[in-house]
């Protein structure tokens, strides 16, 4: 009887405590509801911050020359025209920039794949004298940063040389990055087993078919890497373009035409061409970063935790 | 020196040839073939090497010499240099305008870290959730930083425009800014122009590098201190900060070098408009040899590539210092 009792006082009780449980549940979930609301605001605001500006300038693109200078809070064109690109283009000289640009490109990734990748290699095997020691100078180039500083030697070397061209800007932003790409591939490849090269050296193959046919193949997510980071680093570049096309306007990547036209002495900018000109720059490298996310974010953690 | 490597590689490589066919599979011997062969390749090995050391060398460290020796000279491209010892070192003592350029350096590189580090701080613990929108926010924080900055310098140099300027035009109607602000007519508006176009650029990136350190931090740690009663100021404090210091420091030390260097949207943003007044190190140097006020006085502008070097260079050190002690620890 007082077991019963008991028991009536204890489901009693349980209940109680249940109904509590439930309480604090539910509380809990609309704070963290609350939360969330708060949450995906701040995130929101930044994400809107972040794209404003390049939603502008885009639009802006779109509209007629006199609508460009006026009523600046206006997102949408009242009228929609492509005829900034057609004069970018045709008359601005942007058909050329973007050819020297896809020629920086194209030459500077060619060179990357085929140099970095190969330097990495003999590295990562410790096939060549010296290696440490070549390692060693490469990465402590990194901490000087003199890139504006050696500016000027470097101009004078490529004219020397006979290169002070579109082969010059190819060579000096490769060998600009090289030392960055070759670390990364070396610490790749030394995570790559040794034994299929083994059986290749058995087999009677030479150094470059090891290579060639057995590692390279197999350094294909690192290459990835690189071969992103340099798009990136050379359809983007300004500075070098910029001061070897000083005396050269045939021979300006997009973003040095662009830059032109900002810096013309008495201040009449060409906000038509510069718009549409930036767009032929950004546009291309957003959608192909849509594409190879993934790609990019490596080249980014694996660039910044090694440089 | 090419040629007799090429010599010894073709002995090398009869050796190993006959050695290979007797005692290929036997295991002592593999250590021996290993090295014939590296002897034998040495030749291709050096080859192989060659396009990116001969590169470097004479695009990063030739630069890097004649720089310096320009630096003791006087010289215009014209006329021969003509070595004047110290003298561009001591100019450049005395020239305000350059120790101006350097505290802009300063000015923007801690302005813009002050801004960034927190913010990304803040964003990336926010990311760290677990939201469903997570991975949309990460890649939308990302997209500046796959865009060219001079590019986006010009572009902000637009946007900015004080009269019916798309910024001015959005600020002005809540009251922040008078309608015809002149962001980059006066030194302190134009250098927080730069400082706020630089976090635009680099927070993403940032709260990127963050939030993959706060990723390889066990929840069950986090789950514990809940237990223990932690708040979460108190488990960001306590648990994400000292845990994420790594990566912290790398982030910090990062973007300090990289601001110290920065050339491409000053250039391109305000030019060092109004009079100089927001020039940094880079441009400053960059007008003795390339512009058209200063003309070209090659020597004085190496001297102050020398200086700007070794400033970056002491705080490049205080990072190597920093990231070495760190793998010491860890190890």
């Amino acid at each position: 009887m007082t077991a019963t009792q008991e028991q009536v006082a204890g489901a009693d009780q349980a209940r109680v405590v249940r109904a509590g449980q439930a309480r604090v549940l539910r509380e809990a979930r609309a704070r963290r509801r609350v939360g969330h609301v708060a949450i995906y605001v701040v995130l929101g605001v930044m994400a809107a911050l972040t794209v404003m500006p390049l939603l502008y300038a885009f639009f802006a693109s779109f509209k007629p020359v006199e609508d460009i200078l006026v009523d600046g809070a206006r997102l949408l064109p009242r009228e929609w025209t492509l005829e900034n690109y057609r004069i970018a283009w045709e008359l601005g000289g942007f058909d050329q920039y973007f050819q020297n640009s896809l020629f920086v490109v194209i030459g500077v990734i060619t060179l990357d794949l085929l140099f970095s990748s190969m330097l990495g290699f003999v590295l990562a095997r410790k096939l060549v004298p010296f290696g440490n020691t070549i390692a060693m100078v490469m990465g402590g180039s990194l901490f000087l940063g003199m890139g504006t500083a050696t500016l000027y030697p470097r101009l004078v070397i490529a004219q020397q040389l006979g290169i002070d061209n579109l082969v010059g800007v190819v060579l000096l932003e490769f060998s600009g990055m090289t030392v960055i790409h070759t670390f990364l591939i070396r610490a790749f490849v030394t995570t790559l087993p040794a034994e299929l090269e083994d059986a290749a050296r058995v087999d009677g193959c030479g150094i470059w078919r090891a290579y060639w046919m057995i590692a390279f193949p197999l350094m294909r997510p690192i290459l990835t890497t690189t071969t992103i980071l340099a798009f990136q680093a050379s359809w983007n570049a300004f500075q070098l373009p910029y001061v070897f096309t000083l005396n050269d306007p045939e021979m300006r990547t997009l973003v040095v035409g662009v830059y032109a036209l900002r810096a013309t002495e008495d201040g009449s900018q060409a906000y038509d061409l510069i718009l549409a000109g930036a767009m032929l720059i950004i546009v291309p490298i957003v959608i192909l970063f849509a594409f190879l996310q993934r790609y990019f974010l490596r080249g980014l953690t694996e660039g910044s935790v090694k440089g | 020196m090419v040629g007799s490597s090429v010599v010894e590689s073709r002995v090398g490589g009869g050796v190993s040839g006959s050695g290979g066919s007797g005692s290929g599979g036997v295991g002592g011997s593999r250590g021996r073939s290993v090295s014939l062969w590296k002897r034998r390749e040495r030749g291709h090995a050096l080859l192989f090497a060659a396009p990116s050391v001969l590169l470097f060398a004479a695009f990063v460290l030739l630069p890097l010499l004649y720089a310096v020796y320009l630096s003791f000279t006087r010289f215009n491209g014209v006329v021969d240099p003509v070595w004047v010892g110290l003298s561009n070192y001591e100019s450049a003592w005395g020239d305000s305008a350059w120790w101006n350029s350097v505290r802009n350096t300063f000015i923007l590189a801690f302005g813009g870290m002050a801004i960034e580090i927190p913010l990304s701080l803040f964003l990336a613990v926010l990311l760290n959730r677990a939201l469903k929108l997570g991975g949309f926010f990460r890649t939308v924080y990302f997209v500046p930083h796959v865009i060219s900055i001079a590019v986006m310098g010009v572009v902000f140099y637009f946007l900015l425009r004080p009269v019916d300027g798309v910024i001015n035009g959005l600020l002005s109607p809540i009251g922040i800014v008078a309608a015809d602000m002149d962001w980059l007519g006066s030194r302190p508006t134009a250098l927080l122009s730069l400082i706020l176009v630089g976090v635009w650029a680099s927070f993403g990136v940032n709260t990127i590098l963050f939030l993959v350190g706060m990723q390889t931090i066990s929840r069950d740690i986090y789950e514990a201190a809940r237990i223990d009663g932690a708040g979460s100021w108190k488990m960001f404090s306590r648990i994400t900060v000292p845990l994420l210091s790594p990566i912290l420091r790398i982030v910090v030390m990062l973007s300090i070098i990289f601001s110290m260097r920065s050339f491409d949207l000053v250039k391109t943003l305000t030019d060092g408009a109004p009079a100089g007044q927001t020039e940094v190190m880079f441009t400053y140097l960059f007008g003795y040899y390339f512009g058209l006020d200063h003309g070209a006085q090659y020597g004085y502008a190496s001297a102050l590539a020398v200086y700007a070097a070794i400033i970056v260079a002491i705080l490049s050190v205080i990072y190597l210092y920093l990231s070495r002690s760190k793998d010491g620890g860890s190890r």
